[in-house]
């Protein structure tokens, strides 16, 4: 099966049976959405939780409140349908213990709790959470099965 | 930002000069020489920085964020192996393994940090006669990408690309030992190029 690299701030969507794996989450969130029926899956990489985080708003892909709902629509165009689709998330961890300043002392905490708010609005459910800690982790959907597995330094694989 | 190739060059002098001293730094701790590579300094999209990093490979990382009459951020990136080395320079034999967090081995890592931050900063700001205060060096040991995503996202707070400075930290003909990089976002830069203007060449 194909393997498709997701970037930091970017997503990939496919209904085709393909790997979609982002590599070394640390703050971010990754942020898998899949639809068992129709087996549309997508992976989104976000950095920031909202649009508001930022003076430069043109990549929708980078923050969770803009993402997540563009990310819906094209997996919606794909044939996917909204009460199908459910979510899983990575990341958002803490990975120095000196964060210089307040705004992002707390940058993965905010991005895992923009994302969940940002998929209840959107009628989404999330089905696990592999989030917060301290630890970096890699995260792959396979779109055969919807299947999620986190990768961590220490931890090992884990399905999520 | 476009910078002009005089305002390049200079750049480059100063962020030479930094590395340079910071190498030293760590060649005085290592008790052996370290030299740096070529540097590469460019104003790249977020992304491609984040590419250009081996993403998964766990690495030892020390970050410190420059303040005072500059603002940027320092990441220096060591493979593991070299990281282990150091710590049984520091400490001798018996410690070493990087796995655990232990705080002998983080804080043995964090020192070393402090000195090569301070030494690349101090050549900045007595080149440019300016004040460079670095914060505090926070250590992490885990996947690279994990570990600078940190700093991407600080710098996606304010726009899209970040001026960015790369270096090798080279032990013996050829052996990589790890990185340094510095980030800057582009009213820093601009802020920068101010003061470079001003300095004599």
């Amino acid at each position: 099966m194909e393997t498709i690299k997701v970037g930091i701030a970017d997503y990939r969507v496919s209904r085709d049976p393909v790997n979609i794996v982002t590599v070394g989450l640390g703050s971010c969130v990754g942020i898998a959405l899949y639809d068992p029926v129709s087996k549309v899956g997508a992976l989104i990489h976000i950095m920031l939780p909202r649009s508001t985080d930022s003076n430069s708003r043109e990549n929708k892909a980078k923050f969770a409140d803009t993402a997540i709902p563009l990310v819906l629509e094209e997996m919606e165009r794909l044939g996917a349908r909204r009460e199908n689709i459910v979510a899983k998330l990575a990341g958002g961890a803490k990975m120095f213990s000196i964060m210089t300043t307040e705004q992002i002392k707390h940058i993965g905490e905010r991005n895992v709790i923009a994302a969940a708010e940002t998929l209840k609005a959107e009628g989404v459910r999330i089905a696990s959470m592999e989030t917060g800690g301290s630890v970096g982790r890699t995260m792959e959907l396979d779109t055969s099965s919807g299947r999620v597995r986190v990768r961590s330094v220490g931890a090992g694989v884990k399905e999520i | 930002m476009e910078l002009k190739k005089a305002q390049r060059e200079t750049l480059k002098k100063l962020a030479d000069m930094g590395a340079t001293n910071a190498a030293s730094a760590l060649s005085m701790m290592m008790q052996e020489p370290v030299t740096i590579s070529v540097p590469h300094q460019d104003v790249y999209p977020l992304t491609r920085i984040y590419q250009q990093l081996e993403g998964e490979q766990e690495v030892v990382g020390i970050y410190s964020k420059l303040s005072g009459d500059m603002t940027a951020t320092i990441m220096i990136i060591f493979k593991k192996d070299h990281a282990g080395n150091l710590v049984r320079v520091l400490l001798g034999d018996a410690v070493g393994r990087i796995s655990a967090m232990e705080e002998m081995t983080i804080s043995a890592i964090q020192e070393t940090g402090n000195h090569m931050i301070s030494a690349f900063s101090n050549a900045l700001a007595d080149y440019l006669g300016i004040r460079v205060i670095p914060s505090p060096p926070g250590v992490g040991v885990d996947m690279a990408g994990a570990l600078v995503d940190y700093t991407i996202i600080e710098l996606g707070m304010a726009g899209e690309v970040a001026y960015f400075f790369h270096t090798d930290l080279l032990i013996e003909p050829g052996a990589l030992m790890g990185h340094l990089f510095l980030f800057m976002d582009s009213e820093s830069m601009e802020k920068l190029i101010e003061k470079l203007d001003r300095v004599k060449r």
